[in-house]
């Protein structure tokens, strides 16, 4: 199979794959602000009364009659009145539509994704956790879910999914447009790519599968901050003495091939020359393949299974999980860089689709309009991270995010596991 | 007038265009996921203007040690090799993290019209397809291939090692 007929259809086949999967999910529309929807009416005037019935002349099967959905039914079970954890129906509608429930400021929720975006463009992945502080802390979505857990769980935990699928959506972008631009430039290794995505799908859904609707919102709080945590420790540790000579040793090594290579006089670019790719061998347990003239050789189980436990990780934190699975390549499978970047952009990719529909197929609402809001946050964001970093130092960002991610990280694993909070999360 | 009932005029607008309901429904979603993704890309081409020297930086230097992880597999010199992948894979995670702004800025007006979908046709069934289709299912399939048909208008692909 030539290139453009591999890239048309893993186009075609990822597009089929979301627009059946959202068509499956699409059970009914998740909005169930009766109020909303009559104010919007007032607000749209005749242009939307007269699109409406249009519309609705052209579907006469629908009848008219509201569809319920699994967001109405847990709204409908939910005691009424004005304490904390009750629907308050005096209070107009809010996150999801839900009467009380907290609504969000658009131009909080742009800010707050202007701040996520420029994070991203300078410091990098940390800004997908701050996305997901966003949603629980800021927001106020958190707070509201956890207030349920007793009254109503079962609205709680529909709103935490919503929250790890919202997140999603805003760490999967970049997935989503590498692995277009990988998929375009060939740097796939396609034995590699089935059997991760494979993985990847499996362990998205299963994980969706598993939680979706069971998991409480202090729960996720917990693991979500163990993860925070165990990122911050990374990070920390990164900056340790012992840390920091290896990478020293490692980069000395790396400058001293870099010393021979120049010596040689065989630096020529990447262009020049054929990069030689070629698979020699495929079966369950062992996978053969030629690159730049040296044999590599990987079990093609360990990327399957590598890809089942890192998507089912990412899909219940609602983060990418990008940066474990290019390490987890070159490190297990010892791929060249140049190759694992495009396939796991690729099995990331898979993996949020995946999820995103398995939690709409399981009546998750998204809210759209929030959405929109923070792409656009941070599209703006990503464009002023540039200009604004040449005045900060990488080593003190690093601090400030190391220092982030334990309070954040110890704040969330309190609040969620012990149900004690500290100020600001 | 209030901002929300221009923006509301604005994209109905398509919608009254075909004197057929049907047909003007569905061309109003198909005008809408064109502008949507030609807006969207014209954002990702300001993101990617702005983000130029960054990337030119991280992906420059993640091709040259990439290149250079090609010369050790060459000379049989797996160490060099493995410590020249490390350090590509450190940039690629760089390059990896900008690429998120430039797809939030390719998708955000197609998430915007989607919410404003929602609202405005919801309870609506849509015209020829099954019961449970809503807006989402309807302008997908259109604002897809409107990105897809655009990524092949663009002659040079955003290649992330390119200098």
């Amino acid at each position: 199979m030539n290139r453009r007929s591999l890239i048309a259809c893993t186009a075609a086949a990822l597009s089929l794959c979301l627009w059946l999967g959202v068509a499956a999910a699409q059970q009914a529309p998740a909005t169930p602000a009766a109020d909303a929807v009559k104010a919007a009416s007032a607000v749209a005037g005749d242009a939307a009364k007269a699109v409406d019935a249009t519309a609705a002349d052209a579907a006469k099967a629908m009848e008219g009659a509201p569809k319920a959905s699994k967001l109405a039914d847990a709204i409908a079970k939910a005691p009424r009145g004005t304490e904390k954890g009750m629907i308050d129906e005096s209070k107009p509608a809010g996150f999801l539509g839900i009467p009380g429930a907290p609504s969000v400021n658009p131009i909080l929720a742009f800010a707050w994704a202007v701040w996520v975006g420029w994070i991203f463009s300078t410091v990098g992945a940390f800004g997908g956790v701050m996305a997901g502080v966003g949603h629980m802390s800021v927001f106020g979505f958190g707070s509201y879910a956890g207030g349920l857990k007793k009254t109503a769980p079962d609205l709680g935990k529909i709103i935490t999914d919503s929250i790890k699928a919202s997140n999603q959506f805003l760490v999967g972008t970049s997935a989503a447009i590498s692995s277009f631009n990988y998929l375009k430039m060939g740097r796939l290794v396609l034995p590699l790519a089935i059997s991760l995505g494979l993985g990847s799908l499996i362990g998205a859904w299963g994980a969706q599968e598993l939680s979706a609707g069971k998991l409480d919102f202090k729960s996720y709080q917990g693991y979500f901050g163990l993860f925070v945590l165990v990122l911050g420790c990374y990070l920390l540790y990164e900056t340790t003495p012992g840390a920091q000579s290896k990478k020293k040793t490692a980069k000395e090594a790396a400058r001293a091939f870099e010393e021979i290579v120049r010596k040689q006089k065989c630096g020529e670019s990447l262009e020049g020359c054929h990069i030689g790719l070629s698979i020699q061998k495929f079966t369950f347990s062992t996978c053969e393949f030629n690159f730049y003239g040296v044999p590599f050789k990987f079990n093609p189980l360990l990327p399957f299974l590598g890809g089942i436990v890192i998507s089912a990780a990412a899909a219940f934190l609602g983060v990418g999980g990008g940066f474990l699975l290019v390490p987890f390549l070159t490190s297990v499978t010892q791929l060249p860089m140049y190759l694992a970047a495009g396939t796991s952009a690729l099995a990331v990719l898979v993996g949020m689709v995946t999820s995103i529909i398995t939690l709409m197929s399981k009546g998750t609402p998204i809210e759209w309009t929030l959405i929109g809001t923070e792409l656009a946050g941070i599209t703006l964001g990503s464009v002023v991270g540039p200009m604004t970093s040449k005045y900060l130092s990488d080593k003190l960002m690093k601090r400030i995010f190391i220092v982030l991610s334990f309070y954040i990280g110890v704040g969330y694993l309190l609040a969620g596991f012990v149900g004690v909070k500290i100020p600001g999360v | 007038m209030t901002p929300f009932q221009v923006f509301d005029a604005i994209l109905i607008a398509p919608f009254r265009l075909l004197p057929g309901p049907e047909a003007g429904f569905y061309f109003g979603v198909c005008v809408l996921a064109l502008g949507s993704a030609l807006l969207g890309w014209a954002s990702k081409s300001l993101v990617a203007f702005a983000h130029r020297v960054r990337r030119k930086s991280e992906d420059g230097e993640a091709r040259r040690r990439s290149e250079l992880s090609f010369k050790a597999l060459q000379m049989n010199d797996k160490d060099a090799y493995l410590a020249q992948n490390n350090l590509a894979q450190e940039h690629y995670g760089n390059s990896l993290a900008l690429s998120a702004g430039r797809g939030a800025a390719l998708l955000w007006p197609g998430m915007i019209v989607l919410a404003w979908l929602s609202w405005r046709f919801e309870g609506v069934g849509m015209p020829y397809l099954w019961d449970s289709a809503g807006p989402v299912s309807v302008f997908l399939p259109p604002y897809i291939a409107a990105l897809l048909g655009l990524s092949r208008l663009n002659p040079r692909p955003a290649d992330p090692y390119a200098p």
